[in-house]
């Protein structure tokens, strides 16, 4: 009677449980791969590798495997790729942030900083002509120029032309 | 393109297998045949795309197919030559060392795991 109960337990129900556990492990190794790839800090890569690792899962044999993989791939790329993604971050911010300062550093030495910046707004046509006039000394006339005409300015003299409603109406000779 | 910070063995034994003839090169078969940990390999090959070496792309699939798409992963036109250096001027030494080593030089070993493989994807 125990040989019986002996079959029925090693012949029947161990192989029954250990498919069924095994079937768990494919799945949980999807669930595993999924919640690493939304733990990269970086949102808008996590579909992209959601994808990738998915789609190498399916061409690793066996569902244990299929487990043993998912969890190489939590241990060891995502602490990795996050620690990149964080770094290339923090190099972008920083690479900003040096140009924000650059640009700045520039802009200080326009014509219009170390005058009454009210006069390039003026309403009087003598201060718009003086303005432009100011203007055609300035080492950033151009660039100002090409800035004013693409952001479209309302008003004001910018780059030595007086503008309105995001038009250049007319560019004042420096004489 | 970028130069590489620090290069560790298991990048060159990437590199090797991107050298390598085989072109459908995604995550886990680059792991195989460079006989790294999986979860090793994606780093890599990120910090390898994000300098330029490497390039990326979904596979072709059929708008029938179901299911997630593989990452092919190659190494760029610059990339090629690039690779070429590092592992001429890296490897060199390595290769040498590890006959003495009694293990098994890189090309053979890369050649006997790639074909089990192969067979394994097309069941």
């Amino acid at each position: 009677m125990s040989d019986w109960w002996g079959f029925l337990l090693l012949g029947l129900l161990l192989p029954l449980a250990l498919n069924e556990a095994g079937d768990i492990g494919g799945w949980l190794a999807c669930v595993v791969l999924t919640w690493g790839a939304k733990r990269l800090g970086a949102p808008e890569r996590t579909e992209r590798y959601t994808e990738e690792w998915l789609a190498d899962l399916e061409r690793v044999p066996g569902k244990l495997t299929k487990l043993m993989f998912a969890l190489s791939v939590v241990t060891w790329s995502v602490p990795r790729l996050r620690w990149q993604f964080a770094q290339r971050r923090r190099t972008e911010r920083l690479i900003a942030e040096l140009s924000t300062v650059a640009e700045q550093s520039s802009w200080d030495q326009a014509a219009c900083r170390s005058e009454d910046a009210d006069m390039w707004f003026a309403e009087s046509r003598a201060d718009q002509v003086m303005a432009a006039k100011l203007c055609g000394q300035c080492p950033l006339k151009a660039q100002c120029l090409a800035g004013a005409v693409a952001r479209r300015e309302p008003w004001g003299v910018w780059g030595g032309a007086l503008f309105e409603r995001g038009v250049a109406l007319e560019i004042v000779s420096p004489e | 393109m970028e130069r590489l910070g620090r290069v560790t063995s298991a990048t060159l034994d990437v590199l090797e297998v991107l050298m390598g003839p085989d072109e459908d090169l995604y995550g886990l078969k680059i792991s195989q045949a460079a006989g790294r940990k999986t979860g090793v390999v994606y780093p890599i090959l990120s910090r390898l795309e994000d300098a330029g070496w490497v390039e990326s792309s979904w596979e072709r699939s059929e708008p029938t197919d179901r299911g997630p798409r593989r990452r092919f992963y190659r190494l760029t036109a610059e990339g090629v030559p690039a690779a070429r250096n590092l592992l001429l001027e890296r490897r060199g030494v390595t290769r040498q060392r590890s006959l003495s080593d009694r293990r098994t030089p890189v090309w053979p070993r890369l050649g006997r795991q790639a074909e089990p493989h192969a067979g394994g994807t097309h069941e």
